[in-house]
């Protein structure tokens, strides 16, 4: 694509900085749009995927953000962009995931979960803990499908295009990790009404 | 984008675990100030300039040549030119002759000496061995 050169800036001060190239200012005006109504989603989405960690959630979605600007004129459609996003998002998150494992590893003690500078009113610490190691002990497929579709409200066809998985196989992952949860997690969420 | 048909599927209990758990688990929108920073923060790297990736395959495969032409056989080794070693009792007549003896004798002695025998017999057929 281009190289090495100074790209132009899609926002101002909040507001939207016209370039004087037509192709440019469309193509700001248009991540601007894009940013504005997939950052909350985004971050919802990475913060359960990173397992509560809301710095390394804004890490993730700034990258996925910059990715998707970087590939905004390959795409026309805005469905198939929103799909190409989400898919590098939780390409981004899992790599985050690595790379904190290597560190852990190589670099000594590094908190896994960092404290939270916002975090959920309604939710203590220790169930969010609860509920993060639950989801973490699903396999991969069914993590992301449960969060996808039932946390993250994707369509069952949706998740499967951003898993590249068929809708089928995506049903019965999702059937798994229901099961696999309400199983791990009953005696703290009463699936009848209150958490305990 | 919605979950209505997704939910529609589950049980009575099943959608009620779900609709639990996503309200207990997930951040809080991001409002005011963590939003103007995370804004400004993704402005700045996207008008940060970019390293031109294009050019790394270009770098690989210059770095590749350097090392395969590094690692052939370098040229062969030169050998020292052969060292001329004087004769020393030659050189010892010579010195003779230069320093006392009549330099026309030298010639005539040293090309005598010189001569192969077939030459010095012609020498000694036309020049009367001058």
């Amino acid at each position: 694509m281009d190289g090495l050169h100074t790209e132009t800036r899609f926002l101002h001060g909040g507001v939207l900085a016209l370039s004087t190239a037509p192709a440019e200012a469309d193509r700001e005006a248009r991540f601007a749009a894009f940013a504005a109504s997939h950052r909350e989603r985004a971050l919802r989405l990475a913060w359960r995927l990173v397992g509560g960690d809301m710095a390394a959630a804004e890490d993730v979605t700034q990258d996925a953000l910059v990715k998707a600007y970087r590939g905004l004129p390959q795409f026309r459609d805005e469905a198939a962009l929103s799909t190409w996003f989400y898919r590098i998002l939780v390409r981004q998150a899992y790599s985050f995931l690595r790379w904190r494992r290597v560190r852990e590893r190589f670099g000594g003690e590094v908190p896994e979960n960092p404290p939270d500078p916002a975090p959920t009113p309604q939710s203590d610490p220790a169930l969010r803990r609860r509920i993060a190691d639950a989801l973490a002990t699903l396999p991969r497929t069914q993590r992301d499908a449960f969060l996808l579709v039932h946390l993250e409200g994707f369509t069952v066809n949706e998740a499967a295009e951003i898993m590249g998985r068929a809708p089928g196989t995506l049903k019965s992952n999702l059937h798994r990790a229901r099961m696999a949860l309400r199983r791990r997690l009953d005696d703290v969420i009463d699936s009848r009404g209150e958490s305990r | 984008m919605t979950r209505e048909p997704e939910l529609e599927e589950l049980t009575r209990e099943d959608a009620r675990f779900v609709e639990r758990l996503r309200s207990l688990y997930g951040p809080e929108p991001l409002e005011g100030a963590r939003r103007a920073a995370f804004d400004a923060r993704l402005q700045e790297r996207i008008a940060r300039p970019r390293w031109p990736f294009a050019l790394i395959p270009a770098f690989t495969a210059a770095a590749l040549a350097l090392v395969v032409w590094n690692s052939l056989p370098g040229e062969p080794a030169v050998k020292p030119a052969p060292t001329v070693t004087a004769n020393a009792a030659s050189a010892a007549a010579w010195e003779e002759v230069l320093f006392e003896g009549d330099p026309t004798e030298v010639q005539a002695v040293s090309v005598h000496d010189e001569l192969p025998p077939d030459y010095k017999a012609i020498e000694l057929a036309f020049f009367d061995g001058v």
